[in-house]
């Protein structure tokens, strides 16, 4: 009769241990984040001030803004751009080649002519938010040829989010 | 009489019904995040009280005894682990609450919901994770696990 008595105590035991936790159930959150970038500039035009007989006879102005193009990334990339047209525009409506226009990122490297097809500006092997990418520029002026005013020319950036 | 203690306990345990755990789904898609939602600074997925990420139905035991339902990560970090993006950015919060609601999912056991009476229940869950530009552009998983105990 003991035995019975504790079987059956060790049985309700067992049931009641066991039934604490009574159910597990799995779920898995899947979260897919694609590869995103932005960019946003200043301007996409570079302007200079009004061109002086000075200027003109030194045969170059720096533009007083420089143009500051923000990156946004979640992977590593690269900003390109171009100018969007083959010339720059002069007062009234003079032309002049858009390879005057230099540029450069600081002070310490050299400057480059305005490319007219895509180039590379900046490359990053990291992500970036808000990374600040200012372009200096100048434009070279010729006394014989070109005359006081402002002189503009649009430009394109790019942005791609390398793998 | 020398076998009626072994006898009784037959019908206590065929008549015992435990309490079911319903999970629905169990592949909860987050929405892909967007730019804004990297600016934001987290992405979630619940909409104005009418959608909800998870629902969890606990179907009462027989007899009705108290229960409690735990939610748990089973891992430290989402996959893939080369991302290191932690179990921490993953936020949880019932359906009806408001949106400053949200609590942490850990990697211990948070109770969700308690029924004193052992009733059944419908749970809808909302969920949110934190998203920022150092999130790479990866497919993130984490498993969840709902744990039902009889108080």
């Amino acid at each position: 009769m003991f035995r019975s008595f504790f079987l059956s105590a060790f049985l309700l035991f067992s049931i009641t241990l066991e039934a604490r936790v009574v159910a597990r159930e799995e779920a898995v959150v899947y979260l897919d984040v694609p590869a995103l970038g932005r960019i946003r500039s200043s301007s996409s035009m570079v302007k200079t001030q009004a061109v002086t007989m000075e200027n003109l006879k030194n045969a170059y102005v720096e533009f007083e803004e420089t143009i500051e193009v923000s990156v946004w990334s979640n992977l590593s990339w690269r900003l390109s751009f171009h100018a969007d047209t083959p010339s720059v525009l002069g007062p009234d409506g003079t032309e002049k080649s858009a390879q005057d226009i230099k540029w450069r990122l600081n002070s310490s490297e050299p400057y480059k002519s305005v490319p007219l097809h895509k180039t590379t500006l900046k490359t990053s092997p990291s992500n970036a938010e808000k990374e600040k990418v200012q372009l200096y520029g100048k434009i070279l002026l010729n006394p014989e040829k070109d005359t006081p005013g402002v002189y503009s020319i649009n430009l394109r950036f790019f942005l791609e989010t390398l793998m | 009489m020398r076998n009626l203690f072994f006898l009784l306990s037959i019908p206590c345990f065929l008549y015992s019904a435990s309490p079911q755990l319903i999970i629905n789904p169990i592949s909860i898609h987050l929405p892909t995040p967007t730019e804004s939602d990297l600016d934001a600074g987290f992405v979630q997925d619940h909409d104005n009280n009418i959608y909800h990420a998870v629902k969890i139905e606990v179907i009462e035991g027989s007899p009705m005894r108290p229960w409690t339902l735990y939610l748990r990560a089973k891992n430290r970090f989402f996959s893939p682990t080369r991302a290191h993006k932690q179990v921490s950015d993953l936020n949880w919060k019932h359906n009806a609450e408001e949106n400053n609601s949200y609590r942490t999912v850990t990697t211990s056991k948070t109770a969700v919901f308690s029924s004193p009476s052992g009733e059944g229940r419908r749970i809808k869950l909302d969920l949110s994770v934190n998203v920022n530009w150092q999130d790479a552009n990866e497919l993130y998983s984490l498993p969840l696990e709902f744990i039902l105990e009889e108080n």
